[in-house]
């Protein structure tokens, strides 16, 4: 960016004081000695061709999620490859290995839907990741969590945007995390107590699932059964948002049910817990639950344990 | 009763409407403080003791409004928003609206994890990481392309993927180079770089997106965070002898951010390193493609004439042979006015001085058997001035593009050749030229389905010639002025039904061409040596095209056809030009894709073929341009393409058949002082097939690649020799193989060998090989001590006599420091002083000794910052 000189910074301020007006009556305001009238519109030429002085940032972060499907399991799962992509107006929360494959979906799916390239629908919809993407509009103040189960996915929908009442923890011992220096906040949010670290050195009020509102990025959260565990891997800045829309193209392929998101996470839960109940909602019949045996008998999968990251009490 | 019912009502409710109205919050404004300019999506939010009570994120006009939930006024608003700091501001007065300004600061995003894999595949964008491909001991963004997979480029800057010229060079998502892109090639140094994305089918023009098809890619340089939107130097100084003093120096400063880009470069040398090519007009969008005659030497296509003298490259490192003295100075800025309209402007200057000393000797094979040898050495001295401007105007949305390109460019040239043989002759030749020209263009979405392209492209340029030859006692001279006004109008229309896509255009050219001829101090027989000719041309034409999709592949069909009305001299010519062509491609199996290509054309030589004068070209050569040739050729090509980012494996193989009839054959008649080529009416065909094969494996990315190639040509052809119609069968065969690794820091090798065998049928002993072997180490002893080693080593064989080179060789140690490294370089260890080379063509055969520049010594600082 040019710098101004000091007469274009005092024409700047006229013009900020006095609002609109013309170049001869700026000319009156200015105090002596008055610049050139040409000087004045070279100026604001000069002006007009930087364009735009800064351009809006995006930010790309990884994060690697670890959860536990119940307080019992004593080994975190691991999700390693989760990203933020945020563009200053709306957050986008997903895997990776899930839905970057969706550049895949792209190839994969025809503009109907249709599967178009098997062999790139294999590889998008291989990984095991998570299919949950979080959206959240910070301008409206609002979210969304879409679950896909198979070729459905029950989009929760959300017109009020929580903002999670932080704590600010300051202390004088400065920590770092992944090279940055963090500071410690805490909420309860969503039915959860959460503990997040954050960085201001990286200056969006962004962080990974619904996490939000602290005065920097955070790069570490975690909740207070350490059930939930985030931290940041890497971050990037692009000048262009990131985010591919990948996910139009992939949900182009399925039905949407739109729902709130206390159906869409009951929905989930119970998805999660009973197999069958999920095979009903994927369209799937028949005997997709049970496993038969080498002798003949059949062994019936067991239901899954499964916590939410939105606390069911916070339901209630 | 009613009455008091009502004001009671009233009594009650009204404290609580007023109690609802009574918001209780903080409002104000956010603003940059250096522009003043208010920021939008800042997010505000409010603290009392360190607890949050309530946020905003601020609107476009940068407005905020904070509704607070809590009791307690809060004390602090912290403000944040990227690409600014940070911002506390104590709460005092909540009636008061705050006015918040924003200091910007460069978020430190530093290295942590690396997540993503080095080539990410979206679509068709490729995204290649630059540091996994880098040695360390790249000089230039151009080193660093050449070893990504799928990407060469040349020895200009020009970029190519899959073989293919770049449609668009962009850094940062920005254009800045225009078609004049190897500024940024082989100047902006890999430490810059975070990564490079290729966009294949990439369609530059968003009006035209989802509607046109191209099959043309574009290169994306993404830099590192902590150098985008800054101003960016590098440079370097090195002096060194013999013969004192020799320097090469650069300095370049650049900035890329989103909304201006700047590039102003300054450098010169005179150690052998050519930088005048990197000025040069890559193939590019927006500019005539299939320019396949350009010089070499020629910076602007439009002043080569018959004059212009050829220099003969070796295909050695041009350290060793290029004798130059060469300045070149760019200013380039680019600037967005608003989204997607941007203004360019270039101003190119550059100065050549270059010599070169040449002992040949040339053998003629006539069909009767006889050998006619011409034994010459030769001192050459070329001085170039060039002076290049142009301002561009672009909007690009996706309702509409328009792009206006005004450009100029002058060069004064002069070339001085001494030529030793029996009888001495000598060659002098002043070259100035000047063009302008504008190229318009303008595209309208007028639907989902259809739009209009309205283009224009005209230029004027003149090339005064003159050259004055001697040879023995006598002295002529040759005079070629040329001017020429061109303007070449078009009118598209494309509309979309279906899967089906037509593209139906009306073409006007319009050329007026002033030539003029004149040959003075030479007697020729029935020969005219002066003439003045305006030559018209008009062209009304008309292209229809079209292209679907079937299943995976692509289907084009084109069919262009002009109406070519030419009249000089009260001769008037009327003919028809046609080439329509038929092509296909898109993925055969898995990942496996295929193009391939039927076409026919039906051409004429250009306007400046009717001359009618003879032309001296040099000072044993001559041309009697007197007509038009018409040629037609029927041709085909296959491209097959296996790329697989996974397993890193690459390989192409390309075959392509063409067949051309002439109605008129070149004639070469050797005289006893002059040999004199002109076309005689008689049809005859050439033929030429090729097939070419490549593979490359990335053994763990830098540890070990392997790239193997082979091909082989077979041409036929037919001309006149001494009177006497004469055909040829050239077969050439050719094998390389390159070897690079980096297994580990401290060292890198690269090893390539090419072999190259070229058997003309004409004469047995018209068969040539040529072997050469480039080899180079770099070690890395000491973590900032670099030692780097180019050697190069060739052989031929000419009629089964051997001539092998001594080796070539230049050793540099590089002494990395905090911010510049220092450098020793040594140039031509072995002090070898001549380099022989042989050739054949079809009935001639070369044997030259070039001088070769000796061992110089060169100490110098390179810096980036």
């Amino acid at each position: 960016m040019r710098k101004l000189t000091r007469k274009e910074e005092e024409i700047m301020k006229l013009f900020w004081e006095n609002g609109g007006m013309f170049v001869k009556d700026m000319l009156e305001t200015f105090p002596n000695p008055k610049p050139r009238n040409l000087n004045i519109k070279l100026f604001f030429i000069l002006l007009f061709c930087c364009g735009s002085l800064m351009a809006q940032r995006n930010i790309r972060v990884s994060y690697a999620f670890l959860y536990k499907r119940d307080t019992t399991e004593k080994n975190y799962r691991t999700e390693m490859d989760m990203r933020l992509d945020y563009n200053g107006k709306e957050s986008w929360f997903y895997s990776e290995g899930r839905f970057q494959r969706d550049s895949l979906s792209v190839k994969a799916f025809d503009k109907s839907g249709n599967i178009a390239d098997q062999e790139a629908y294999n590889a998008a919809t291989r990984h095991r990741g998570t299919t949950d993407l979080w959206h959240v509009d910070f301008s409206e103040a609002s979210y969304s969590i879409a679950y896909k189960a198979i070729m459905k996915i029950f989009l929760g929908e959300k017109g009020n945007l929580e903002l999670p009442m932080w704590n600010l923890i300051d202390s004088d011992t400065t920590k770092t995390f992944a090279g940055y220096a963090v500071k410690k906040a805490e909420a309860d949010y969503l039915g959860r107590k959460w503990t997040v670290w954050y960085t201001e050195e990286v200056p969006v009020n962004a962080g990974p699932w619904l996490l939000w509102g602290c005065p920097g990025l955070i790069v570490y959260a975690i909740d207070s059964e350490k059930l939930f565990n985030f931290y940041v891997r890497d971050i990037s800045v692009y000048e262009e948002a990131r985010w591919p829309g990948a996910m139009e193209a992939y949900s182009r392929s399925c039905d949407i049910s739109r729902l709130s998101v206390k159906e869409e996470e009951k929905i989930k839960a119970r998805a999660k817990r009973d197999m069958d109940y999920f095979n009903e909602l994927a369209g799937y019949s028949g005997a997709v639950g049970e496993i038969r045996n080498k002798d003949g008998s059949v062994t019936r999968l067991q239901y899954n344990k499964f916590q939410p990251l939105i606390a069911e009490s916070y339901w209630k | 009763m009613r009455l008091r019912l009502l004001s009671l009502i009233i009594s009650l409710v009204f404290p609580l409407l007023c109690a609802a109205q009574e918001v209780v919050g903080i409002r104000g404004s956010v603003s940059d403080s250096k522009t003043g300019e208010p920021l939008a999506g800042a997010f505000v939010a409010a603290y009392k003791s360190s607890k949050v009570q309530g946020y905003s994120m601020t609107g476009e006009d940068g407005t905020f409004h904070v509704k607070l939930s809590g009791v307690s006024a809060p004390d602090t608003l912290v403000v944040t928003l990227m690409g600014y700091a940070s911002r506390k501001v104590a709460v005092t007065d909540l009636s008061k609206p705050l006015t918040i300004k924003l200091i910007p600061k460069k978020a430190e995003i530093k290295a942590s994890k690396i997540t993503s894999s080095v080539i990410e595949e979206n679509g068709d964008t490729t995204k290649y990481s630059a540091a996994a491909f880098s040695d360390g001991n790249e000089r230039n963004i151009g080193d660093l392309l050449a070893k990504l997979p799928g990407l060469s480029v040349t020895e200009s800057g020009g970029v190519k993927v899959d073989g293919q010229s770049v449609s668009k060079f962009y850094v940062e998502g920005m254009d800045l180079m225009g078609a004049r892109y190897g500024t940024v090639v082989k100047n902006l140094t890999p430490d810059k770089i975070s990564s490079v994305e290729v966009y294949r089918r990439h369609q530059p023009v968003r009006a035209l997106s989802g509607l046109v098809a191209t099959d043309k890619s574009a290169v994306n340089i993404i830099l590192k965070e902590s150098s985008r939107g800054t101003w960016l130097f590098s440079g370097g100084a090195a002096l060194g002898a013999p013969r004192f003093p020799l320097f090469n120096a650069r300095a370049m400063f650049s900035r890329f951010s989103s909304s201006s880009q700047n590039l102003y470069l300054l450098k010169g040398n005179n150690i052998g390193g050519d930088i005048l090519q990197e000025l040069r007009e890559q193939e590019y969008f927006g500019r005539a493609s299939g320019r396949a005659y350009v010089l070499r030497e020629s910076l602007e296509p439009d002043f080569a004439t018959p004059l212009t003298p050829t220099n003969s490259p070796l295909s050695l490192p041009k350290e060793y042979w290029y004798a130059n003295t060469s300045g070149v100075a760019s200013l380039n800025s680019l600037r967005k006015l608003k989204s997607g309209m941007l203004v360019r402007t270039t101003l190119n200057a550059a100065a050549e001085r270059y010599s070169e000393q040449t002992a040949s000797r040339e053998e003629i094979i006539f069909p009767q058997g006889d050998v006619l040898t011409i034994s010459e050495s030769t001192e050459v001295l070329d001085k170039k001035l060039f002076l290049n401007g142009s301002a561009e105007l672009e909007n690009n949305n996706d309702k509409r593009f328009f792009s206006d390109r005004l450009e100029f460019s002058g060069q004064l040239r002069d070339n001085d050749m001494d030529i030793s043989r029996e009888e001495p002759a000598s060659e002098r030749r002043s070259l100035p030229s000047f063009k302008v020209s504008n190229n318009l263009s303008s595209i309208i979405r007028l639907s989902d389905k259809k739009a209009l392209d309205i283009g224009s492209d005209t230029k004027f340029f003149r090339n005064e010639g003159k050259a004055d030859f001697s040879f023995g006692q006598s002295a002529f001279r040759q005079v070629y002025d040329i001017s020429r006004l061109d303007s070449r109008n078009t009118a598209r229309f494309d509309a979309r039904a279906g899967r089906q896509v037509f593209h139906v255009t009306a073409r006007l050219n319009v050329a007026y061409t002033l030539l003029e001829s004149s040959l003075s101090g030479l007697d020729l027989e029935a020969v005219p040596t002066y003439s003045r000719n305006g030559i018209l041309h008009l062209a009304p034409g008309a292209t229809v095209s079209t292209d679907r999709r079937i299943g995976k592949s692509r289907v084009s069909l084109s069919l262009p056809a002009s109406l070519n009305l030419v009249s000089t001299e009260g001769v008037n010519m009327i003919y028809p030009l046609v080439s329509p062509s038929v092509s296909a491609s898109g993925p055969l199996a898995g990942k496996l894709d295929y193009t391939a290509i039927l076409r026919y054309s039906l051409t004429r030589s250009s306007d400046e073929s009717l001359s009618r004068a003879a032309v001296a070209r040099s000072y044993r050569a001559m041309a009697v341009p007197d007509s038009l040739m018409r040629s037609g050729t029927l041709g085909g090509d296959l491209f097959l393409k296996y790329s697989d980012n996974v397993s890193l494996f690459y390989a192409t193989l390309s075959s392509g058949y063409d067949r051309m009839v002439t109605d008129k054959t070149s004639s070469a008649f050797y005289h006893d002082r002059f040999s004199v080529s002109s076309f005689v009416p008689a049809v005859c065909a050439h033929e030429i097939l090729n097939l070419n094969g490549n593979i490359k494996k990335f053994f763990g990315l830098r540890a070990l690649v392997l790239e193997a190639r082979a091909g082989t040509t077979l041409s036929t052809y037919e001309s006149l020799l001494q009177g006497t119609r004469t055909g040829f069968k050239d077969r050439t065969f050719m094998a390389g193989l390159t070897l690079r690794s980096n297994p580990w820091d401290w060292i890198s090798a690269e090893v390539k060998a090419d072999g190259f065998r070229l058997v003309s049928s004409f004469a047995e002993r018209n068969r040539t090989d040529r072997l050469s072997c480039d080899a180079s180490l770099a070690l890395r002893p000491w973590k900032k001590v670099s030692l780097i080693t180019d050697s190069y080593l060739s052989w031929y064989t000419l009629a089964g006599k051997k001539t092998s080179n001594p080796p070539l060789v230049s050793a540099e140690a590089v002494w990395k420091l905090a911010k510049c490294s220092l450098y020793l370089r040594c140039m031509n260890v072995f002090d070898s002083d001549v380099l022989t080379t042989d050739a054949v063509s079809a009935y001639q055969s070369f044997h030259s000794s070039r001088q070769l520049l000796g061992r110089r010594i060169l100490a110098g600082v390179r810096m980036s910052l």
